[in-house]
């Protein structure tokens, strides 16, 4: 199985919109997909298709001590998806309080699962610092984090850097812009100061803002499908298709799924 | 484990539309179905079929004619016939049948062969120290020389020369299946054979020796002949071995490059024009303080100077325009110090890979002064637009960049053609400077160069492109430039004479000057067969018969060995076209430049203009229409002697004949190419399938292939129908290396899977990078010539058949126009009060 934990060090730049088109893009080229929620606000399970919060999920599960993975999600796309579950501020505390003792808690339970080889697990966080993206940091084997095409994101670069390096010294990020807006100038002229800053490390296929995304959360619908020749499905199908042959090429097997 | 979201995602259903009702399909009614039927034809597409159900079986269900004996002996008569006639036909098919076979069997042969080892073995034996001896050479040359004498020489009946041509012919169709560059020496050979035995026999045998104003006739046309004779022999020798070079990576180390200064030299121009080929330079992937751009402006116009700082490149002027083009360059050589001069003419675009693709032969030769790239042009010339041949046949320059620079590259004698070309600095200082005695300054300085022992080099691809000339006068006055600097440089520095060049050099250089004199040789041959059609003058002495054995295999030879060398860059006969259009052009500029080199103008071909309604362009056509005309009374004429009065020489009026109406048909493609058809758009469009992303205003995007683009807008093809309003803002990106460009543009039309926008305002920066993203893609031009036809001379000469009639088509529409103002302008000038 091969583990991506999706991070940003902004809040609000489209991390698990993100995280929920990978999955559907994946499993829409028949690679077996799961789709992890480690973020208490619990919303991933509402972008890959279900009108309501969950209740059941990560969460209850640790609390009721069920075997990982009881409370997953499908959906008709084939996404694979394990909510965060229904939090109040105590069961939170309890939790926050376990992670902090075992850094590699997610890391085991996730250990614990049993799925095909070839598979994808694509973890949603908070934005950092957090608790929980460095779990998941430490549990993924690749670390995409998500930029937006402004200059606080820029500032934060190496606060990502250090926030990895300290969970997982020796490693290093890659990146990938969201909700570019090509038409202004001036985040053009940042994609090229990002692009002078990580060279190889960002993904040559930024993610536009576009119309299409809200419109297939609003919808229910697959973005692939409500909107193929929108520019942010060619988007996303560039950058799979850069992970796949770059990043994530080190997994064997995947294509015998 | 599993249980469904609450709400699963509904896919659509991708099929739903196909399952719409089906049209059916009813077959047409047929008539040629029925007439089959009824007569019995099986076949349809057999002609033979036919012709025995129509005139030989009698029909079944046809009504039944009483029968008499009469009738019986008819129908037995017409069976009779019928099976006598579909025996020989099986005979003959049957000869066929076993030609073919024999045919084929030769032919599958040849794929069998494995010629890469036989090339390697008989390389090897001629490396051996058997064949090294330089005797053996001379033997060989010397029994070259005695057969090739032999075979040229020797008298044969008519039908000793109908064997030759037919072994001649046969042995040019197998060789020219072989693969590699040898059936086209040996298809050369046969052609030279052919060719030099009907000279031999023109010479020695039908000149008319009676020293009347008949001989004087005769010894023009074989002047003419032996003209053509010889471009034909030394343009042989030229393309023989074309070199094909390819392109040398540079080093790693970019500090080892080389500095380069970009010259964009321009006169009059518009600034239109002049705007995208700077922003394409500005884009060329070189080292950027290795690199300085000048636009030379000899208008010296403020305009330009703003645009220039503008868009941050240097701005030359100089106080005086001596010398035009050469002297502006050699203005600007010498307030400039890169070590390299690479030039543009002002509307020659370059791509961003022009320099890291060309620049590497200067690292490996160390000797190399120039280098030359293609010229290659995205609107079509006055030829193509006028007969609608765009992309479909190869244009007049075709045959130069893509063959004969190529030859010439093999000889070391490669042309400098004044622009998208790259100069040492060195050199060329060393030679004074671009030449200025001629007005053909770039070939004259590339002699200069070769004649210091410099090579040259020319890489076939097209690494820049530009706009083709407007108008046929505009097109018939560059010629008539170029003519007359050759004919100049042929007088003052004439490449045979002089020091410095090598044999072939020397050969290359004659036959691109020679190549200049073709007016008045080809002025002969349009009107040759007039002088027996009109008077009865035998200007060749010979039986039309023996006439046509000789010729016949010179031509078909010729043909041959061209088609297989020239093909691709030179269709079948559109050569005869191209020079009769210039023709009368060029007969007074060359003859002048050769008894005076230094009279004359040097004028300036305008470009980027606009023809806004399509008309006729009378003055030009003039020589076109007279030789018309004389060819068509002569053929009246002909007609008349074919008929009435030369009755007893009907093969020699035939072959006149036939000659006239080839004329003809040539003459009325000329006139063709003077019908000026309309031009739409300021701006050309250059059709490409590039990748798009609209930004509509609400914030959605859709992805999109362009059908073509301009500098001022795009053509798109959508994959679903949409409907935009007119008028509407939208926003287009384009890549250029995995980089996006947004432009802001406007939806001008709209219609189905179609989409027309045009730019809204972009500012210079904006340009540059449109141009990066288009004209200027490394790739922009590689595949251009490949919807081209293969050359089919018998297609060819169709085609130019019916460009031929389109011609006498549009004079005679035109006319009538033409007659109704010149007398309504009559009875302007009549009616005037006399004061
Ligand atoms: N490429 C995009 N184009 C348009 N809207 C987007 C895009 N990516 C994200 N959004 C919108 O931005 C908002 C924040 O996205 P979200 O994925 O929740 O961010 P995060 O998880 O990082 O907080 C959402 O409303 C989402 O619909
Ligand atoms: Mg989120």
């Amino acid at each position: 199985m091969f583990k991506i934990a999706i991070v940003s060090a902004a809040g609000g730049v489209g991390r698990s919109t993100l995280t929920a088109s990978l999955a559907t893009l994946l499993a829409q080229r028949k690679i077996a997909v799961l789709a992890l929620d480690f973020d208490p606000q619990n919303l991933l399970s509402t972008l890959l298709g279900s009108d309501e919060i969950s209740l059941g999920g990560l969460l209850p599960d640790f609390l009721t001590k069920k075997e990982f993975g009881k409370s997953a999600l499908i959906n008709s796309n084939e996404v694979a998806c394990l909510p965060f579950g229904r939090a109040n501020e105590a069961s939170l505390a309890t939790f926050e309080q376990h992670l902090r003792t075992e850094s590699e808690w997610l890391k085991k339970y996730i250990a614990q699962i049993d799925y095909p080889p070839g598979a994808f697990l694509i973890m949603d966080t908070p934005r950092l610092p957090s608790l929980y993206a460095r779990q998941a940091m430490v549990a993924a084997d690749l670390v995409l984090a998500v930029l937006a095409p402004d200059t606080r994101s820029l500032a934060l670069v190496p606060a990502v850097e250090a926030a990895l390096a300290r969970c997982a010294p020796g490693r290093q990020p890659i990146y990938v812009m969201n909700g570019l807006d090509s038409t202004r100038a001036l985040q053009s002229d940042l994609l090229a100061q990002f692009r002078s800053a990580l060279q190889m490390r960002l993904s040559p296929y930024p993610i536009h803002r576009d119309e299409a995304v809200p419109r297939a959360v609003a919808n229910y619908a697959n973005l692939q499908s409500l909107s193929p020749d929108s520019l942010v499905a060619h988007d996303l199908n560039g950058l799979l298709n850069w992970l796949l042959a770059g990043p994530a090429s080190s997994l064997d097997g995947r294509a015998q799924v | 484990m599993r249980h469904l979201l609450k709400r699963p995602f509904s896919l659509p259903k991708a099929d739903g539309l196909a399952a719409s009702a089906r049209v059916e399909v009813r077959p047409r009614p047929d008539p040629l179905g029925w007439l089959a039927e009824e007569l019995g034809v099986v076949d349809r597409r057999s002609v033979w079929q036919w012709v025995l159900s129509l005139f030989i079986y009698p029909p079944d269900r046809a009504t039944r004619i009483k029968t008499s004996s009469r009738n019986t002996f008819l129908v037995l008569l017409v069976r009779t016939i019928g099976l006598l006639f579909s025996i020989s036909v099986r005979i003959v098919l049957a000869g066929v049948r076993v030609l073919r076979w024999f045919w084929q069997r030769l032919l599958s042969f040849l794929p069998s062969v494995n010629y890469e080892s036989v090339g390697h073995r008989l390389e090897g034996w001629l490396e051996t120290s058997f064949f090294q001896k330089p005797w053996l050479l001379w033997l060989l040359v010397l029994c070259s020389i005695f057969f090739f004498w032999l075979v040229v020489t020797t008298p044969f009946t008519w039908f000793g020369q109908l064997l030759f041509i037919v072994c001649l012919w046969g042995a040019a169709l197998f060789v020219r299946r072989i693969p590699g560059n040898l059936p086209a020496l040996i298809l050369i050979t046969l052609s030279v054979l052919a060719s030099c035995r009907y000279g031999w026999w023109r010479l020695t045998q039908t000149i008319p020796l009676d020293a009347g104003w008949e001989t004087f006739l005769a010894i023009g046309l074989l002047l003419a002949e032996t003209y053509t004779w010889l471009v034909l022999l030394l343009g042989y020798v030229q393309n023989a071995w074309p070199l094909k070079r390819q392109t040398l990576s540079l080093p790693a180390d970019t500090s080892l490059w080389p500095t380069v200064d970009i010259f964009i030299p321009t006169y009059n121009e518009p600034l239109k024009v002049l705007e995208p080929t700077v922003l394409a330079a500005k884009g060329v992937d070189w080292p950027s303080d290795k690199i300085n751009i000048y636009i030379l402006d000899d208008g010296r116009r403020d305009e330009f100077r703003r645009f220039a700082k503008e868009a941050g490149v240097d701005y030359i002027t100089r106080p005086d325009n001596a010398h035009a083009k050469a002297g502006n360059l050699n203005h600007a050589l010498k307030l400039t110090r890169g070590e390299y001069v690479a030039i543009f003419d002002c509307d020659h675009l370059p791509t961003s890979s022009f320099l890291q693709l060309t620049m590497g032969w200067f690292f490996k030769d160390k000797r190399c002064a120039m280098l030359q790239t293609p010229h290659h042009f995205f609107s079509p010339d006055t030829f193509e637009r006028n007969l609608g041949t765009f992309r479909r046949v190869p244009n007049e320059g075709a045959l130069f960049y893509g063959l004969v620079q190529d030859g010439n590259d093999f000889w070391n004698a490669t042309f400098f053609c004044g622009s998208c070309a790259v100069l040492r600095r060195g050199p060329l200082e060393e030679v004074g400077g671009v030449a200025v005695e001629t007005v053909t300054e770039d070939a004259h300085t590339a002699l200069k160069l070769h004649r210091l022992g410099y090579t040259t080099a020319y890489i076939n691809i097209p690494l820049a492109a530009g706009l083709a000339t407007e108008s046929l006068s505009s097109h018939i006055g560059q010629r008539i430039r170029w003519a007359r600097g050759m004919a100049q440089i042929f007088r003052i520095d004439n490449p045979f004479q002089g020091k410095g060049l090598s044999f072939f050099q020397r050969i290359c250089y004659s036959n691109a000057m020679l190549h200049f004199f073709y007016g008045i040789p080809r002025l002969i041959f349009l009107t040759a067969p007039l002088t027996y059609l009109y008077f009865e003058v035998h200007i060749i002495s010979a039986a039309a018969a023996m006439l046509a054995l000789y010729v016949l295999p010179h031509m078909l030879q010729a043909n041959l060995a061209n088609a297989h060398i020239q093909g691709p860059h030179r269709h079948s006969f559109w050569a005869e076209v191209y020079e009769s259009v210039l023709a009368w052009y060029i007969i007074l500029p060359t003859a002048v430049a050769v008894f005076n080199p230094k009279a004359g103008k040097f004028n300036v071909t305008a470009k980027g203009g606009l023809i806004e309604n399509s008309f006729f362009d009378w003055a030009i056509s003039k020589p076109y229409i007279v030789l018309a005309t004389l060819n068509i009374v002569g053929l009246s004429i002909g007609l008349g002697r074919l008929f009435f009065w030369n009755t007893f020489e009907t093969g020699t009026v035939l072959l006149n004949l036939s000659w006239t109406i080839y004329n003809l048909l040539i003459l009325g493609a000329a006139i063709g190419v003077a019908t000026e058809a309309k031009q739409v758009r300021v701006s050309h469009r250059v059709s490409a399938n590039l990748l798009v992303a609209l930004h509509f205003k609400d914030g959605s995007t859709k992805m999109c292939r362009t059908e073509d683009y301009s500098m001022t807008g795009l053509g798109l093809m959508l994959d679903q129908e949409l409907k935009l309003p007119v008028k509407e803002r939208v926003w287009v990106s384009l890549w250029h290396d995995e980089v996006e460009f947004a432009f802001p543009a406007r939806v001008i039309a709209s219609h189905g899977h179609k989409l027309g926008i045009q730019f809204d305002n972009l500012s210079i920066e904006q340009e540059a990078n449109f141009v990066q993203c288009t004209f200027a893609r490394p790739d922009a031009w590689s595949n251009w010539s490949d919807e081209q036809g293969v050359d089919r001379p018998l297609q060819s000469l169709k085609e130019i058949a019916i460009f031929g009639f389109k011609g006498y088509r549009s004079l005679w529409r035109n006319l009538g126009k033409g007659l109704a103002r010149q007398h309504q302008s009559l009875r302007g000038w009549l009616g005037r009060p006399t004061i």
